[in-house]
């Protein structure tokens, strides 16, 4: 007994359904010239299945070796455990159907194995997927309140009297050592993993390494561009406007052609005048010191605002240039050459711009002139490193680079999860318990 | 990405200057903004929103 499917038959136009089968018809398998759809449907009899949408293509061999049971053994019982209806929309299922004709009722003692441990499986997919959708939630939760995080973390590094470039630098440092291990588990994880920094790709135009450090210069603009500017206003307007990417993409998308739609438009106008609320209350009320901060002129304000926009307009730069090399630089080595990146431009931005009288800063007031290298103090580029900001330092680089960049991508295991989460425990009790001040 | 749609996805990303402007207040680094921030931000969020709803669905298309 076999089905007998025609591949050639286009089933495309037959469209997606519930097939409801009608449960006094006999199983049998039949013949049919028409579509393989219609062939199960007949032969099925007394059963009603269901292919969701992330079943495996192997999900219809596995049904039709239940079927073949079904009726050679008559086991309603058996049958009734499986799911309902079927959905066949293009020829590849077909062509995947016509390889169950090999299925022989003969061996009916294999196909029930198969059916078991397809069942199975089966439910272990369904708990895994379940399980993963609910990590998934909380490692996004964890993200946002990370990524959320930043701003008033870098603010309270201002008001201890850290420059902006210099706080970016230690944190990129910091982020750099850490995520360099994950990197390198990833490379060695999987031959798949494995990047060719020097390979010219057919749809890159420059080698991977050059977008990679394309990308770092942009996230180096956004970062440098956004910390800077929210010297000069709150945190709130800094986080406002720092989100206000999609704005800049929708308008480069202008500006280069593309397409725009008149709700992108519309959400980009409404955008604006949501800004121009916000701002006009902030620059007119001086908001930054009634919100706690120090005075600030309207002229500096002004300036915050325009580099925040501009970390904005960095991040589509990010965004365009991650879409093309996403598929060839997994997340962690990509974190880390664009984290490595980041760190030698803030280094650079703090050694070079940070000096007294050359950048006015209403926060910083450290007493130093300028910042130096090989020293542990705070005006050093290696001070996260002495006893008093190096929890601080680690507590952030872990918070932010690894849980906001690991949560949104969920890149990690969870097992390695679990084990930062207990790391940055350990830490903060730490530095509750004053050790590492000692 | 590959278990939270899209969607879902960056409208929670929606909530990060409500977030800060708590954390900053919650770590003492500043007060709460005025209402009038709040309004600005919500319609700058309302607008960036909609960015992203109109995105999505030509994404689908």
């Amino acid at each position: 007994m076999t089905i007998s499917v025609n591949p050639q038959i286009d089933c495309t136009d037959y469209p997606l359904r519930t097939i409801e089968f009608n449960t006094k018809v006999s199983p049998q398998f039949v013949d049919s010239e028409e579509c393989p759809a219609k062939a199960l449907a007949i032969s099925s009899g007394g059963l009603t299945m269901t292919r969701g949408q992330h079943e495996p293509k192997s999900w219809i061999s596995q049904k039709l070796a239940a079927l073949n049971v079904f009726q050679r053994e008559n086991d309603y019982r058996l049958v009734e455990a499986h799911e309902k209806d079927i959905e066949i929309s293009d020829v590849e299922e077909a062509v995947t159907m016509k390889s169950v004709e090999m299925v022989s009722t003969d061996d009916c003692e294999a196909n029930i194995e198969n059916m078991i441990s397809a069942d199975e499986k089966e439910s272990s997919e369904q708990n895994q997927s379940w399980r993963n959708f609910l990590l998934a939630c909380f490692s996004m939760a964890v993200a946002i309140l990370a990524g959320a995080s930043v701003p008033p973390v870098f603010k309270y590094l201002a008001r201890s009297g850290i420059r902006p470039c210099l706080a970016a630098s230690w944190r990129c440092q910091c982020m750099a050592l850490i995520i360099a291990p994950l990197a390198l588990i990833e490379s060695y994880s999987d031959k798949k993993y494995k990047v060719d920094w020097f390979a010219k790709k057919p749809d890159l135009p420059f080698p991977v390494i050059v977008h990679v450090l394309f990308s770092g210069l942009a996230w180096g603009g956004n970062l440098l561009m956004w910390i800077v500017g929210m010297q000069y206003t709150t945190a709130f307007i800094a986080a406002i406007m720092g989100s206000s990417y999609p704005i800049m993409l929708v308008i480069s998308l202008k500006l280069t052609g593309s397409p725009v739609s008149g709700m992108e438009l519309i959400g980009v106008g409404i955008s604006v005048g949501g800004m121009l609320i916000s701002c006009f209350q902030d620059v007119f009320e001086n908001n930054h010191e009634k919100m706690g901060g120090p005075a600030i002129d309207a002229r500096h304000q002004f300036m915050g605002y325009a580099l925040c926009l501009g970390a904005a307009a960095c991040e589509v730069a990010i965004l365009f240039n991650r879409i093309k090399t996403k598929q060839y630089v997994p997340l962690m080595q990509y974190t880390f050459g664009t984290t490595i990146v980041v760190a030698i431009m803030a280094t650079l931005a703090s050694l070079l711009l940070e000096r007294e009288g050359l950048i006015y800063y209403p926060l910083v007031t450290d007493g130093t002139t300028h910042v130096e290298v090989f020293c542990l103090a705070q005006n050093c580029i290696f001070g996260w490193f002495s006893k008093k900001w190096f929890v601080t330092i680690l507590f952030f680089g872990i918070w932010i680079g690894v849980f906001c960049i690991a949560g949104f991508n969920y890149a990690v295991s969870s097992f390695l999860f679990l084990l930062l989460i207990f790391f940055l425990l350990t830490f903060v009790a730490f530095d509750r318990c004053n050790i590492f001040h000692l | 990405m590959q278990y939270i749609p899209p969607l879902v996805f960056s409208s929670l990303g929606l909530l990060d200057p409500a977030l800060v402007a708590v954390l900053s207040w919650a770590g003492g680094i500043e007060h709460l903004p005025s209402v009038f921030s709040w309004i600005g931000g919500m319609v700058v969020m309302g607008g960036v929103g909609l960015i992203s709803y109109a995105e999505h669905k030509r994404s689908q298309t």
